[in-house]
């Protein structure tokens, strides 16, 4: 997997930069301190997940993501933030939004959550910062209030990138009963699986966008 | 100037028809003949036309309106007595006078530059009035243009020290605070292993409680002074400062969002193309609602829509709370206000909101913004 990596400060950032050199199966590509350099050193088709700080000194890693994305299609973006920031990812531009995960850098993220979220947007899918998915309360009078405290769990452990293998294991029960509750909360949201957007993606979205976090 | 001079001198003008038209009546015994009448009064006014001009020639020729103050008075005299010692000449040649009737042609005399004086003074004093006004009001645009540049360098200076110290507040102070709870983890794990025995029950009670009021103080009360400061996101649009003020809402409270797709073009998705002060406002009219629904409304459920129309960014906050019926304008809504009309913009508080209770409406022009 080939990774950017875009953080301003430098002792973050050589962090970063070393931790993920020390991963097996993972090869970081390309690292800049500020959005400009970024976008000069991350050309299409030679990274497979961008790595990028929100605060940038020079910009924001959203603005860049969005327009490293539009170059570069197939890009995964994780983006990582201090403050709890999710709430970007809701007004992404139109099919764009698979592939984008969110992390918090105050919360307990550690090295295993940052290689599931990147191996997870590499691969399309969307990772939320599992301490900020916990934190999190359905908001009254939403889709999302309106599941089932069973449905709600399944959701939080989707937003937190979990496959419906690793949600059965989580949950105890069996991974038929996973793609139950699922079924159920996309008919719930309104979110019948359809060619142009992937049901996963547009419920974390949902989840995002119709919860409070304190 | 020159405007003003002919204006006085024509309504002398004007203003003198019936006199001159009564005097043709009576003069020469000729009372009853219509034609006379009109003949010699169009023949007189002529003469008065005459003498308008060569009066205003002698304006001119004495540069009058390019003097101010003593400077003045020999041109008015100029002007005066001039256009009078004209105005005889002239009134013998139209055959108005004739040469015996000196006393008449004093009397004229006299009575021209009286009325010359006079009128030629009242328009210079017009046109010096005009004149202070238009020099005053310059001077006062002057100094409000330099009172609202002081006031925008002194808001921006406000604002980098704002968001410094609410860095500050979350960076260093949160990272300390941190470490000395890690700290006292440490110290209270070392303490019960080495002294298990001396230790109490209540001791450690103590200890779990100190714990979680650090916790609380570095994530609830810091943070939250810290947003105080300076809003969080600000740096990444106004539709990300305002997701994370809006997401801050209690679950118990819906809530609705809609942004239009300008608005989103030009402060979404981490673009900022307003000024600071601008996206900053724009978050401090939805606090400020947010603030007046919670507080003053006990509202249940709020809806939020932004929307840019015409370079007008228009913020509407309706809520389902009690209504403008409790609370009419608060000082919050005032101080904002005025703030805001400082760009041209306003807030106001109706019971207009579509959800029942009241709704804050609040505009700001952003001018022609390109995404």
């Amino acid at each position: 997997m080939r990774v950017a990596v875009v953080e301003d400060q430098p002792l973050y950032r050589d962090m970063l930069v070393g931790m993920l050199t020390a991963e097996p199966g993972v090869e970081v590509v390309a690292v800049a301190a500020g959005a400009r350099e970024a976008r000069e050193l991350i050309t299409p088709n030679i990274v497979d997940v961008a790595l990028l700080d929100v605060e940038l000194g020079d910009g924001n890693g959203v603005g860049l993501g969005v327009s490293l994305r539009s170059r570069d299609p197939k890009l995964g973006i994780v983006l990582l933030s201090s403050h709890d920031v999710m709430t970007l990812l809701l007004d992404l531009p139109v099919g764009m939004s698979a592939g984008w995960s969110y992390l918090s850098k105050t919360s307990s993220t550690t090295m295993a959550t940052l290689m599931h979220a990147l191996r997870e947007s590499a691969a399309g899918g969307t990772v939320l910062d599992p301490g900020l998915v916990d934190r999190a309360r359905p908001r009254a009078g939403s889709a999302i209030a309106g599941l089932s405290a069973r449905q709600y769990q399944v959701v939080q452990l989707v937003a937190q990138g979990l496959t419906n293998a690793a949600i059965a294991e989580r949950l105890e029960i069996s991974p038929r009963s996973v793609e139950n509750h699922l079924n159920s909360v996309y008919g719930a949201l309104d979110l019948e699986p359809n060619g142009a957007r992937n049901p996963r993606v547009a419920t974390v979205l949902q989840f995002i966008e119709e919860s409070a976090r304190v | 100037m020159l405007t003003t001079m002919v204006v006085v001198f024509s309504i002398y003008g004007i203003a003198t028809v019936p006199q001159i038209a009564t005097q043709a009546a009576f003069s020469e015994g000729r009372g009853g003949d219509i034609a006379y009448i009109v003949a010699d009064t169009g023949l007189r006014i002529t003469a008065n036309i005459i003498l308008l001009l060569v009066a205003l020639a002698l304006v001119f020729l004495t540069r009058t309106l390019e003097h101010r103050g003593a400077r003045l008075i020999p041109d008015l005299v100029v002007v005066s007595v001039g256009s009078a010692v004209l105005r005889s000449p002239l009134q013998v040649a139209i055959g108005n006078y004739t040469f015996a009737d000196t006393s008449k042609v004093l009397v004229e005399t006299a009575t021209v530059i009286l009325v010359a004086v006079v009128t030629a003074g009242a328009g210079l004093y017009h046109v010096s009035v005009r004149r202070r006004v238009r020099e005053h009001e310059r001077a006062f645009a002057r100094q409000a243009l330099r009172a609202s540049a002081a006031l925008d360098a002194l808001a921006t200076e406000e604002l980098r020290v704002r968001r410094d110290v609410a860095e500050g507040l979350h960076g260093t102070v949160q990272q300390s605070l941190m470490m000395l709870g890690l700290r006292i983890d440490f110290r209270a794990a070392d303490v019960l292993a080495r002294n298990k025995a001396h230790i109490t029950e209540e001791d450690l009670q103590d200890l779990v409680e100190i714990r979680a009021d650090l916790d609380r103080i570095r994530e609830i009360d810091v943070r939250t002074m810290s947003q105080l400061l300076y809003p969080v996101g600000l740096e990444l649009g106004a539709v990300a400062a305002v997701r994370l003020l809006m997401q801050r809402l209690p679950a118990t409270i819906a809530s609705s969002m809609t942004f239009d797709d300008e608005v989103i073009a030009i402060e979404g998705n981490g673009s900022t193309n307003l000024t600071l002060e601008r996206r900053l406002l724009i978050v401090r009219i939805v606090e400020e609602a947010l603030t007046n629904a919670l507080r003053h409304g006990r509202a249940s459920s709020v809806a939020l829509a932004l929307t840019i129309d015409s370079g007008v960014l228009t913020v509407v906050f309706d809520d389902d709370g009690f209504g403008i019926g409790a609370v009419v304008t608060t000082s919050g809504i005032a101080r904002l206000d005025a703030r805001l009309r400082d760009f041209g913009g306003s807030i106001t508080l109706s019971a207009d909101s579509a959800l029942g209770g009241t709704r804050v409406l609040a505009s700001i022009p952003v001018g022609e913004v390109a995404p």
